[in-house]
């Protein structure tokens, strides 16, 4: 009784115009808001920001909280487009938290309309759209990864606009337009990989339809048909490959023995570590996907491609940190698009019903989160923080301090250096500090 | 993100080596650091070469409800920014 009255009110709010951008409107609104108290400047945050103040004010890519554990080299592994964007807005912005994190929120806003849009493209129906961009805007770990300053939502938005370029026709079925749009669509990976090389994890998304279009391409002996996945996966990874990974980071073989240390502490799998938001996630698929097939309802093939891309990334990428905000928005589309076809082709309202508890569950979570965030305001005023820097340290300091403390300390125009910077970044193992800074 | 290396034999060596950067080769100046990273502060104290000249506590003398409820939850209790300020002894 109350899951049907729940739903009813769901379905009135998101069929309603006004309603359903209002309530989006307060959602973003209270997030941007958020952004600078969310949680403290840490680890991973401190790190990207000190590339891209590198880039910004040494045109280079140096490490320089972490000399010993970067060797004193450049890091070159995530590719060049986050410190870009980050460094445009430390010259003509500003560098502090808040404006550190709001691009990432602002791509990760863009990724989920652009989701929202392939989601149209796909059921016809805007509902099944605006589900998916309210479970996106309430999820505990997506609200995280806007939030923290990594580059996710950053190649989410990349991946997003690749898979809608590609799906769109592919969907459709429709020749027009099919060589350009599969080169966007390329290009747009391939802007996602020269963000971090992690969303070559993505791909998988694309797997099975470029398989299909292969094997239609040999039987009807279409040379352009066979070309196409060809083409997308040069563009999508031999560009990023000669313009910045093969420069940087020597061949094939070089590259492969530079992360090797990383893989062999970063696979879930093998380090039985899961996240559990997007674990229950990946069971919320698996049960509709079940579902959907006892109930023999025909799911079209992407979809397949889809779930099985999503265990290969549960499976393979380690769950630190917000890592796998990348992964649950395309679990959050499979599950509605799921529910699309489960509704389309039989009257049970049990998936529906199941929705309507996830969403409950996550909003109750993530309404927690923002509510202390606010409660615990005055304890998170980073300007007061500033002031009391200003007072006892002098300009031009060198200063040894945790993570908490980087913006304030380089805006006070100090040198930082991270006291915990004894591990290496990736593998955890110590690394010499003969080399001077 | 980074990895913790229980044993404190593994740890010991990039402790040392990390200690004796930062004072003599990047000749730091000042720690700031947060009241729950002591042990991380410990080896720098030991060098007998910074003293304490401020708190950090934000803001002044002032606890959310949140915060002081936060023991009958089982959490610890929060601070953001709140720490001390360590001078290096002029030599």
């Amino acid at each position: 009784m109350i899951i049907h009255k729940a739903k009813t009110i769901a379905f009135k709010i998101l069929s309603n115009d006004k309603w359903f951008y209002a309530i989006l409107f307060i959602i973003i609104i209270v997030q941007i808001c958020s952004l600078d108290i969310f949680m403290p400047p840490w680890y991973d945050e401190d790190v990207f920001a000190d590339i891209s103040y590198s880039v910004a004010k040494h045109h280079n890519f140096l490490l320089n909280i972490h000399p010993l554990s970067s060797n004193n080299s450049q890091v070159f592994f995530f590719g060049p487009i986050f410190f870009y964007l980050q460094a445009f807005i430390i010259n003509h912005i500003a560098f502090s938290a808040f404006f550190f994190r709001l691009p990432v929120y602002i791509y990760g806003a863009l990724a989920a309309v652009i989701f929202g849009k392939i989601l149209f493209a796909i059921t016809k129906n805007k509902i099944f759209s605006r589900i998916f961009v309210i479970l996106f805007f309430t999820n505990f770990l997506i609200c995280g990864s806007l939030s923290c300053g990594r580059m996710e939502m950053v190649t989410l938005f990349f991946v997003s606009l690749s898979l809608l370029f590609f799906l769109k026709n592919y969907v459709s079925k429709s020749p027009s337009g099919i060589a350009l749009d599969s080169i966007v669509s390329g290009i747009m990976f391939c802007l996602a990989v020269l963000t971090t090389p992690r969303s070559s994890f993505l791909y998988f998304l694309f797997a099975l339809p470029f398989f299909k279009i292969l094997v239609k391409g040999i039987q009807a002996k279409k040379f352009k048909l066979i070309c196409f996945p060809f083409i997308h996966f040069f563009i999508s990874f031999g560009i990023p490959y000669f313009v910045w990974y093969y420069p940087h980071l020597g061949n094939p073989v070089e590259i492969f023995s530079y992360i090797t240390p990383s893989v062999e502490t970063q696979i879930s799998v093998t380090n039985n570590q899961i996240d559990i938001n997007s674990f229950c996630w990946l069971l919320i698929n698996i049960f509709l996907l079940i579902y959907a097939l006892l109930k023999k309802i025909r799911l079209p093939d992407y979809l397949y491609g889809f779930i099985a891309s999503c265990i290969i990334f549960i499976s393979v990428v380690i769950p630190w940190s917000y890592h796998h905000g990348m992964i649950v928005p395309v679990l959050i589309m499979n599950t509605v698009l799921l529910l699309f076809y489960i509704q389309q082709q039989t009257s049970s309202v049990l998936a529906s019903n199941f929705l309507v508890i996830v969403f409950c569950i996550q909003t109750f979570f993530t309404g927690i989160k923002y509510t202390i965030i606010w409660i615990d305001l005055p304890s998170r005023n980073s300007h007061t923080l500033e002031k009391i820097i200003q007072q006892y340290i002098p300009q031009k300091s060198k200063v040894i301090g945790s993570y908490n403390y980087y913006y304030a300390i380089i805006n006070t125009d100090c040198e930082f250096r991270s006291i915990e910077d004894n591990t290496e970044i990736a593998t955890g193992k110590p690394v010499s500090c003969n080399k001077k800074s | 993100m980074k990895i913790i290396l229980k044993s404190p034999l593994v740890n010991q060596f990039p402790v040392i080596k990390k200690v004796d950067y930062l004072i003599n080769v990047y000749k730091g100046g000042y720690i700031i650091i947060r009241d729950d990273e002591k042990e991380t502060l410990q080896p720098f104290i030991a060098t007998n070469k910074f003293k304490k000249i401020a708190s950090l506590t934000i803001p002044e003398g002032y606890q959310t409800s949140w915060q002081k409820n936060r023991n009958k939850f089982g959490l610890s209790a929060a601070t953001f920014y709140n720490g001390s300020i360590y001078k290096r002894i002029t030599e």
